[in-house]
């Protein structure tokens, strides 16, 4: 049977002996100036080829062969000879044609987890967060932008309690609509209004100031569909994911990196939130008998109040303000 | 080794010994040597070196014949090992340089198979991948024509993976709860962590080999916890300027505890020497401060976004370079010294390339720029070797858990040597 030339390392000292390695009678056998070692096929350990890297054998009694890089082929031709063969990953790191397969399935995979197994997942894990959960979380965002961001309400408590009139027609039409709560605060960010997973909506007195209560209760409509379709726990599911493997591809890189690669992947799922809530909004106001124009009225004035910066396509956070009213517009009867 | 004997006087035999006497006498030759050795007629330990080098160049057909032409001329220079080269420090250490002979076309192959078949099983073959990358870099990481290699279990590090993804998570739950239960949670860590990271410094150490022999690498929790934890806290107390001790600390704790086989390192790493590195970037960083400060009141944006950019990416390359060299030019390995001459220039250079390669790549040149730098890293690394590189002894070496190991990775942390 044939032989094979490799450095003998004997496990206690770094010294290279120069030995002959062969196979018998099931056994690894090698000999040199040193004598001779066997050990079980089974029982020796044979690293895996990666490409040019040298490849080791491991005796169960800490020894080892090393096959240098120059006899690398050589090596796989003889193991094959004996019968051993290399395992399907290592035949795939092998070859050109299937390391491209593996770049269309990663992208393909990827692809699919971000625009549909993520989605899917979040949509089944939002509804399991208990309640008491949602609620702890709210007020704790609501208590931190307290301090700092928001101020108290300036608005007259008539204007309020219209406000508040206009939107607990929604509230009339059924189990639909989900349970909220409105606060009015001042904010020097300008007009705007949010929604908590709690059901928790924050109206700036900027916003309410932008039309009459009716206009206003439509931008409410479009925070109501925001906690129906429960956006702030799924966003939070989808963005804290898409940011961890953000960071575990680019970590590496820069943490700069990631964190602009996950900004630009978490505005795509804020954009169809967006959407998904303003269906929803244009829905409530055709059931309660009203006209969901006010939403889009609203929408054009809130981006001339915010100078008009919804030109920003890859980044925005609302989709171009013009494709909004244009669906509601098509969509109002 | 210019000791004026021959090689065929060192081992006793004529000129025109046969293969098989020469074979007799080298072993008679090491009998005598071992039975001697604990003696009080000891002999010079250099003569083992001398019995070794001139068995294995008399043994070769090839090299006999070489070294049978320098006889015939009266003064000829004692053979130095290929690989070899004199330090020039004047000690009598020979310097014996380190190879990476990876490719990056090769490992991408690698990689991007491995990257792929993690995303199919949502991260839990990520185990085996890093099993791959840790072998691709060790093993072809070559030292006197041997190879590192690695011996990590991927089950052991999946397992250390699924810990610390929880200990993530924890952390991630306890940041939404609110700020008692995240101090809380980061309380606990701040705890947990020596541990961890001794044990995933235990973990890499004991699973790297060379020629067979392990690394191996131990502390006790107390040493790593006072390095980690107060040098921290007056980071923070001195706004950073600190910072630059806590770096010291931690390599020359990391580097002093590691051992190969059962011979120590050493590091004698002054805390000036890190000082000095982190001058330049942080002077850098309080005129950058003022230039962006008046800058931003012209309302000179882009340029000031740049200014920031380029020095975020610059100063940490150029630290990590500079380190790199310091770190490595004050570590020892029982008798022999280590040193690490990269071009501070260089060093920034491939490291900015490959930012730049990555990102226009969206990614794909990862496998390469990883290539890269371990190239410029192992072929500016010197072993500078007193008296023979044979004499090192195994230890009884133990299982260690990975758990530390991947706590480091998802944590992010840098425990390069």
């Amino acid at each position: 049977m044939s032989d094979f030339s490799v450095a003998f390392f004997d496990g206690r000292r770094p010294q290279a002996h120069a030995a002959r390695l062969s196979c018998d009678n099931g056994e690894f056998v090698v000999r040199g100036e040193f004598g001779e070692r066997r050990a079980p096929r089974e029982a020796v350990e044979i690293s895996e080829a990666l490409a040019g890297a040298p490849r080791f054998l491991h005796l169960p009694d800490g020894s080892s062969c090393e096959v240098a890089p120059a006899a690398l082929a050589a090596f796989a031709d003889w193991l094959a000879a004996q019968g051993h063969r290399p395992g399907l990953v290592s035949r795939l790191q092998m070859r050109w044609s299937y390391a491209l397969v593996a770049l269309l399935g990663c992208v393909l995979s990827v692809a699919a987890g971000y625009f549909w197994l993520l989605p899917a997942a979040a949509d089944a894990l939002a509804p399991r967060v208990p309640p008491a959960a949602l609620q702890m979380l709210s007020t704790q965002v609501l208590d931190s932008l307290d301090g700092r961001l928001l101020k108290p309400t300036q608005l007259a408590a008539e204007r309020r309690a219209a406000i508040a009139g206009e939107v607990a027609r929604f509230a009339a039409l059924g189990p639909e609509v989900p349970a909220y709560r409105l606060h009015f605060r001042a904010s020097g960010v300008g007009p705007n209004a949010f929604a908590l997973p709690s059901g928790d909506i924050v109206i700036f007195d900027s916003l309410a100031e932008l039309g009459n209560p009716g206009e206003v209760a439509a931008v409410v409509a479009h925070e109501l569909g925001h906690v129906h379709h429960r956006h702030g726990m799924r966003q939070l599911i989808q963005s804290s994911v898409v940011s961890f493997v953000a960071g575990l591809y680019f970590g590496d890189v820069s943490s700069l990196v990631s964190g602009v690669a996950a900004l630009v992947l978490e505005s795509r799922y804020s954009r169809d939130f967006e959407h998904e809530a303003d269906v929803y909004a244009v829905g409530l106001m055709r059931d309660s008998g009203r006209d969901p124009r006010a939403l889009a009225d609203m929408l054009a004035r809130l981006e001339k109040a915010h100078g008009g910066d919804g030109g920003n396509s890859v980044l925005a956070s609302h989709p171009e303000t013009r494709a909004r009213i244009a669906y509601i517009e098509a969509h109002r009867r | 080794m210019a000791t004026g004997m021959t090689h065929y006087e060192t081992l006793g035999v004529s000129v025109r010994a046969g293969t098989d006497e020469i074979r007799a006498a080298y072993r008679d030759r090491l009998l005598r040597f071992r039975d001697l050795a604990g003696s009080p007629q000891a002999p010079d330990p250099l003569l083992l070196d001398r019995l070794r080098e001139a068995y294995a160049v008399l043994v070769d057909p090839v090299q006999r014949t070489a070294y049978d032409a320098t006889l015939d001329q009266p003064a000829a220079p004692p053979p130095v090992p290929p690989a070899a080269r004199s330090s020039g420090a004047g000690d009598g250490a020979v310097a014996h340089g380190f190879r990476f002979v990876g490719e990056g076309g090769a490992y991408f192959r690698i990689w991007i198979v491995n990257l792929c078949l993690s995303i199919v099983t949502l991260g839990i073959y990520s185990a085996w991948a890093k099993v791959r990358r840790e072998q691709y870099f060790h093993r072809n990481l070559l030292f006197n024509d041997s190879a590192f290699d690695y011996h990590g279990k991927p089950q052991a590090i999946l397992k250390g993976r699924a810990i610390a993804f929880a200990l993530f998570l924890v952390l991630s739950l306890a940041q939404e709860a609110g700020p008692l239960p995240y101090l809380l949670a980061l309380l606990v860590i701040a705890i947990v962590a020596p541990a961890l990271l001794i044990r995933a410094l235990r973990f890499r150490a004991a699973n790297t080999s060379y020629r067979s022999l392990r690394f191996s690498f131990d502390a006790a929790y107390a040493t790593a916890f006072k390095v980690l934890a107060l040098n921290l806290l007056l980071t923070v107390l001195t706004f950073g300027l600190w910072f630059p001790k806590l770096v010291r600390d931690w390599r020359k704790f990391t580097v002093e505890h590691s051992r190969f086989g059962t011979t120590a390192f050493a590091c004698t790493l002054g805390v000036g020497q890190v000082y000095r590195i982190f001058l330049i970037p942080l002077a850098l960083f309080f005129v950058l401060a003022i230039v962006i400060g008046i800058a931003g009141l012209k309302g000179g944006g882009l340029f000031v976004i740049l200014l920031g950019i380029g020095f975020y990416l610059l100063a940490p390359a150029y630290v990590m370079g500079r380190l790199t060299n310091a770190v490595w030019s004050s570590t020892t390995l029982g008798e022999h010294h280590f040193s690490s001459d990269i071009p501070v220039s260089r060093y920034v250079g491939v490291a900015l390339t490959n930012w730049l390669g990555i990102i226009c790549t969206l990614g794909l040149f990862i496998p390469w720029a990883q290539v890269r730098m371990a190239r410029l890293r192992a072929a500016h690394l010197i072993l500078h070797a007193v008296g023979s590189l044979d004499d090192f002894v195994a230890r009884e070496h133990e299982q260690v858990s990975a758990l530390g190991d991947a706590a480091a990775d998802v944590f992010d942390m840098d425990l390069a040597l």
